[in-house]
């Protein structure tokens, strides 16, 4: 079993990068279909609307850094990679998981309020700083997530490369 | 279909519902110094005052449906209401065709089909062209006015057909509120009946035949009630649930009339919340259609000279 260990870690950065980029990538399309239907009726508030549609994808640029991250504690990249036994690289792994699953949620609940945001535009556009607010609440969590996979990656990182 | 489909269509009825004419508008078309100032201000709310009242109105409702069905993804989430344009017009249609006399009867805005298609299908007594839904209900009425010279009949079973047509679309829409809609519309509609055979001593056979049968209505002692006059009809109400419609019949009818399309609107409120979803598109079509009927109102009672009061009484309440 030991033999699967690197992969094992390696699958793990997989479906951090690939859960939290499709959270992401449904979110951010979702508030641009929203905003496309706002800008066709009045382009002027295109700018408003296109920060509501940022929103939901910083959850695939943390996704991203924390599979990276991971990848360079496990020497993926740089060339060397570690001889890891399959304990290490499930840790690796479930460090991996709150990026994934807490990206990848949140993404699409952000997308969610910021849908809400861009109607609090259309019909009252001198109050779009709260809708930016409400929907930039939601990545509070989706701030935990990275700091908690962050916190796991590097300390399972030191305690491997010490032993 | 799922909820999130219908992001970009919300987007642009948010930004729409900006002009819908709110109360305070209303009010400025009430107290207007006359028509032609009255005609001013509906013009500046986009409606195309160069054409006389009914037909601008008309053609508002067609562009409004034009609207709905052009930006959203479910092309047919409007149809439960639409329906009963195209029922009102194959009435139109067949009274034009048995009357002696070459009388256009009023054609009302286009349905799920246009109005055109209905008539010319219906003069030349081509029922085949017309749409399936249509189809069988108009060939039995056709039959009813022709072998029984029965235009009564003809009418309540065309009223009941475009009942039972509107409750099966809105089933279609998939959406709780084009449901709840058509459910209340059915039972508000069921109580009218009532209300009238109570009032002119219609039998049960009619109420039988008329009276379409919903979830919330118990039809049976609808019918009963109604057989023992208007006071027994009303009283039955308060014990029914429907308290605040029986008031409302005991006021007038107007003011029950009224009760009906408020009653109806209060169910779309909760469409301003939401964000996705078919409902928004069923809350601003019915709002719009609310601000047509408004507008209807107040000119004909403008041309009637009532009192500001006396045609406040009667406007809707907007959904803005």
């Amino acid at each position: 079993m030991d033999k699967y260990g690197l992969a094992v870690a390696i699958i793990g950065a997989v479906i951090c990068a690939a859960l939290a980029g499709i959270g992401s990538a449904r979110g951010v399309g979702l508030v641009g279909q929203s905003a496309a239907g706002l800008v066709s009726e009045d382009p002027s508030k295109f700018s408003k609307a296109l920060i509501l549609q940022l929103l939901p994808g910083t959850q695939g640029l943390y996704g991203l850094l924390v599979a990276v991250l991971l990848l360079s504690q496990i020497g993926v990249i740089g060339g060397a990679p570690q001889q890891l036994t399959f304990a290490q690289g499930a840790m690796y792994f479930f460090g991996a998981m709150p990026m994934a699953f807490g990206g990848y949620f949140s993404a699409v609940a952000q997308a969610r309020v910021a849908v809400s945001g861009v109607g609090i535009i259309a019909k009252k556009p001198d109050q779009n700083g709260k809708a930016i607010i409400m929907s930039a609440m939601v990545e509070t969590y989706a701030i935990l997530a990275l700091l908690i996979s962050i916190l796991i990656i590097t300390g399972l990182g030191s305690v491997i490369n010490a032993a | 279909m799922k909820d999130t489909e219908f992001a970009f269509a919300v987007a642009k009825i948010r930004y729409a519902e900006n002009s819908l004419i709110s109360e305070k508008d209303l009010d400025r078309l009430i107290d207007a110094g006359s028509d032609a100032e009255a005609r001013r201000m509906i013009a500046e709310k986009g409606y195309d005052a160069a054409v006389d009242t009914e037909t601008m109105l008309n053609r508002a409702s067609e562009a409004l449906a034009a609207y709905i069905r052009e930006i959203s993804p479910d092309k047919n989430v409007v149809d439960f209401m639409l329906v009963a344009n195209d029922y009102h017009n194959l009435k139109a249609a067949l009274k034009e065709l048995v009357s002696t006399h070459g009388m256009s009867a009023g054609f009302g805005p286009d349905g799920i089909v246009g109005k055109d298609e209905v008539k010319n299908a219906v003069l030349a007594k081509k029922f085949a062209e017309l749409p399936e839904f249509l189809r069988g209900d108009a060939e039995k009425a056709y039959e009813l006015l022709i072998n029984l010279y029965d235009g009564q009949a003809a009418d309540v079973f065309l009223d009941r057909a475009a009942a039972d047509a509107a409750m099966r679309y809105a089933k279609q829409a998939k959406s709780e509120m084009a449901a709840a809609l058509a459910e209340r519309s059915c039972a508000l509609n069921d109580i009218k009946i009532a209300y009238r055979a109570a009032y002119t001593g219609k039998d049960a056979r009619f109420a039988e035949d008329a009276i379409c049968p919903c979830a919330s209505i118990d039809k049976e002692a609808l019918i009963d009630a109604s057989l023992h006059g208007e006071e027994a009809l009303v009283s039955y109400l308060d014990e029914a649930g429907f308290a605040e419609a029986a008031g409302a019949l005991r006021v007038s009818p107007a003011d029950f009339e009224k009760y009906c399309d408020d009653a109806l609107s209060e169910l779309t409120y909760p469409a301003k919340w939401m964000s996705l979803g078919p409902d928004p598109l069923i809350a601003y079509y019915f709002a719009r259609q609310t601000e047509i009927k408004n507008i209807r109102i107040i000119m004909s009672c403008r041309r009637l000279g009532l009192p500001a009061e006396r045609i406040r009484q009667r406007v809707r309440k907007q959904y803005v």
